[in-house]
């Protein structure tokens, strides 16, 4: 099987030319993409970029400085920490994946590969994703044209935009989620401009959730169509729905009407320093609902009378 | 021409096909899920043919299908899916169902409508 060869984008701040020079040439060599921030704009970038693999770092003072304000908004970023000359081993332990001196950088592949290539996905799913996805999103949109950057590997757990579509992949060989992420107002304005398939309307945020959710359905339906054969699990062939949530509108739709089971804890301090914590449990059985198959608990009697259970 | 009954969650699926049908000359009605797609056909007469998904919330094109013929009683009206979905074991169970097309999305207008003038002409 032919793996994809895949990128990840890294944020680089490195304040010496030479270590800067074997640095791109270690990310030209490992397929990362590097993205350079500079000095004081370090964090802008970090802001900008809410899809990366890993950060590399520096640890001069600094650059250490950096790294714990990184770690603190983004710890799901690996920090790859180059030492100078000077800094004894060790420098920045707490805070470093790995690190390195610079005339040793080839000792980074191995974190590289631990911390950001470390999942091989066939090429033939990386290359079917895209087709089918291009597809499904030519066939919901007119007069657009559509386009693929190369596929990445992000560690970032960021959400982008205001909207995003959540539907549970699964077939015999593979489980998981696939998400769509979204600007709510692009695709509304896309909406009132006569580029989807709906009405040329102005359209509240629901109308978003449609397109959103069928190009989802699309793109879900090909890829398990595709891909979902082979493999030793057991394959699940239950109908499935996106999930639809807006951020900002605070919305989210499980695709069904019907009214959802709602629970409220409320957690209060008994000391009353810290103020409540308010928890909402809903159950949305929007796919199937049977109460008729619905088996009340047996009394505990019921399993001692079986042997199923005995008491001492 | 024939009323024809199209059942999907997405919104941009019913107007797309609905207005599809519609300028085809097809008198078109809607519904949300399968639930609600029973429902219509329970209280419309008039419906010659349906079109249906198969994912969808409340419930699915496959078990509509089986209800159709099971509580409806009616294994008259024709039912094509147009779906996703393209799995053999599905399609088995939508032929058990009395289903007597299966379209896989995206939307290829022709082949509905080849499909619905060879199921009740028109």
């Amino acid at each position: 099987m032919t793996h994809a060869q895949l990128s990840s984008k890294v944020l680089i701040h490195e304040t010496e030319r030479a270590a800067g020079e074997r640095i791109k040439a270690f990310c030209d060599a490992h397929h990362l993409i590097g993205i350079k921030g500079q000095d004081q704009h370090v964090m802008d970038a970090l802001r900008a970029n809410i899809d990366l693999g890993g950060v590399f770092l520096c640890a001069s003072d600094s650059g250490l400085r950096l790294g714990r304000q990184i770690h603190a908004l983004r710890p799901e970023l690996p920090l790859f920490l180059r030492l100078p000359q000077q800094a004894a081993p060790g420098t920045g332990a707490e805070l470093a994946t790995a690190s390195y001196r610079a005339e040793e950088i080839d000792t980074l592949k191995q974190a590289i590969d631990r911390y950001i290539f470390n999942r091989h996905f066939p090429a033939e799913l990386v290359r079917g994703i895209t087709e089918i996805t291009l597809e499904s999103l030519r066939s919901q949109f007119r007069d657009v044209e559509v386009g693929c950057e190369t596929p990445y590997l992000v560690n970032d757990r960021l959400i982008y935009g205001q909207m995003f579509s959540i539907m549970p992949l699964e077939t015999g060989w593979c489980r998981g989620y696939m998400m769509l992420q979204a600007d709510e107002a692009a695709i509304e304005q896309a909406i009132r401009l006569n580029r989807t398939l709906l009405p040329a309307d102005p359209s509240a945020f629901r109308q978003v959730s449609a397109v959103l959710g069928e190009v989802s359905n699309l793109v879900w339906g090909g890829i398990r169509g595709r891909f979902g054969n082979g493999g030793a699990g057991q394959e699940i062939s239950r109908s499935q729905v996106p999930i639809l949530i807006n951020q900002q509108e605070k919305y989210i739709s499980f695709g069904a009407g019907d009214p959802q089971l709602c629970f409220h804890y409320s957690l209060r301090d008994s000391r009353g320093d810290s103020a409540p914590i308010e928890l909402y449990q809903k159950f949305i059985f929007n796919l199937s609902w049977t109460p008729e198959h619905f088996e009340t608990a047996r009394p505990v009697d019921d399993y001692v009378d079986s042997g199923e259970l005995e008491l001492f | 021409m024939a009323q024809i009954l199209v059942v999907d969650d997405s919104a941009t699926v019913r107007s797309e096909v609905g207005g599809f049908l519609g300028q085809n000359g097809y008198q078109v009605a809607v519904a949300g899920d399968g639930r609600a797609g029973l429902e219509a056909l329970r209280g419309d007469a008039g419906i010659k043919l349906v079109i249906c998904d198969v994912n969808m919330p409340v419930m699915d094109g496959l078990t509509m299908a089986e209800k159709v013929r099971s509580e409806l009683n009616d294994q008259s009206v024709p039912i094509i899916m147009l779906t996703t979905e393209n799995d053999p074991k599905m399609k088995e169970r939508g032929k058990a169902a009395g289903v007597r097309g299966w379209i896989v999305k995206p939307f290829n207008g022709a082949a509905v409508i080849g499909a619905i003038r060879k199921l009740v002409g028109g």
